[in-house]
């Protein structure tokens, strides 16, 4: 409903600016951080397992390492993918990655320099907090044969030892294995 | 009272000889726009850029799960287990086998020599084990899987241990 004033009806108008402003903050957010997530956490299927003892990750200095599978799967890759067709792809796996470097596991040299990454970023991480060492998480396909896991294991542990991690310390040197969470 | 004759209010020479309605007098941009005289609004149609602005938010509100889904179980590495758990119990470990089948996709796990049927039998054998006494929860385990198991196998496998209350499971060097 307009009112009247003196000089004639007044036609009611929306000040949509902050609105607009608003939403394209939003969308700025979202698609920087859709980047980064995939950036760092390429997708992959992780093992769906029976009554999983999965708990999320305690510490936010994280390492996060990925194993990627030649055969991608096709499609979305969530939990409950019937365990046929995940296992249906090869089990070769492409490279590692840690962040945005990758490592093409067929070439000379590729677990010696990823070795070398890992420690250095351990290092650098217990430089700026001595106090609280940083957790190495395993993100490894579903599908990947454990041959070709075992060999990225060992840098691991060879790495966390070169970044000054104490090997004594048995809690320090293990992995945290990622799969899927409980459903419930 | 009598009025001035050069009064400012009334000029009555001032238009003398000239058509009134010819007469332009200036009138500024504010008064006019006060007067809705002269130019008129500018509007820019936003309603469309903000359904497609608002369709990309719900898109990307939808598509973001931040992984939320993933969580982590905390094993030893190769190597570690074994050598930490020896120094403490010179005993030797618990050895799982696994073996992969001709198609690549099924696998049969054996505990020492004892065939056990899945995940959920190898947490059960565990369990009861571990219930009757015949071994206790901190006794060392080693996985041992063929180097063609897949690796939601071997993490089946382990996470049946983990389950099963073991607090000494680790993977077996190479």
């Amino acid at each position: 409903m307009s009112h009247v004033t003196r000089r004639g009806p007044v036609q009611p108008k929306l000040n949509i600016t902050p609105l607009i402003d608003v939403v394209f903050l939003l969308i700025v957010f979202f698609l920087l951080v859709n980047n980064i997530v995939t950036d760092e956490v390429p997708e992959l299927k992780l093992p769906d397992l029976d009554k999983p003892q999965t708990s999320e990750a305690q510490g936010d200095s994280r390492v996060i390492v990925n194993i990627v599978p030649m055969q991608q799967y096709d499609g979305d890759p969530g939990p409950g993918t019937p365990i046929g067709e995940v296992l249906a792809r090869g089990g070769d796996a492409e490279y590692v990655s840690v962040g945005k470097k990758k490592w093409k596991i067929s070439e000379e040299g590729a677990l010696k320099e990823f070795r070398e990454f890992v420690a250095d970023s351990i290092a650098s991480r217990l430089k700026t907090n001595p106090n609280r060492p940083p957790i190495v998480m395993l993100r490894a396909d579903a599908a990947i044969y454990y041959e070709q896991v075992l060999p990225i294991l060992n840098a691991l542990q060879l790495a966390m030892v070169d970044g000054g991690l104490d090997p004594k310390i048995a809690e320090q040197i293990a992995v945290n294995l990622v799969a899927y969470m409980p459903k419930d | 009272m009598e009025k001035r004759p050069d009064s400012p209010i009334d000029k009555p020479g001032d238009n003398a000889g000239q058509d009134p309605e010819a007469v332009v007098h200036h009138v500024s941009q504010r008064k006019k726009r006060k007067k809705g005289v002269g130019g008129e609004d500018m509007d820019l149609n936003l309603t469309s850029m903000i359904d497609v602005i608002f369709q990309l938010l719900i898109y990307f509100v939808i598509t973001a799960n931040f992984m939320i889904d993933e969580g982590t179980i905390l094993a030893t590495l190769p190597g570690n287990a074994a050598e930490s758990a020896e120094q403490q119990k010179p005993q030797t470990p618990i050895n799982i086998f696994l073996q992969t089948g001709d198609d690549g996709r099924t696998y049969t796990i054996k505990v020492d020599n004892v065939l056990v049927a899945g995940p959920a039998d190898l947490y059960a054998y565990f369990s009861e084990q571990i219930h009757s006494g015949k071994m206790a929860a901190d006794d060392p385990v080693l996985i041992n899987p063929m180097g063609y198991v897949r690796w939601q196998h071997v993490v089946n496998v382990f996470n049946a241990c983990v389950r099963a209350e073991l607090t000494e499971v680790g993977f077996a060097p190479s």
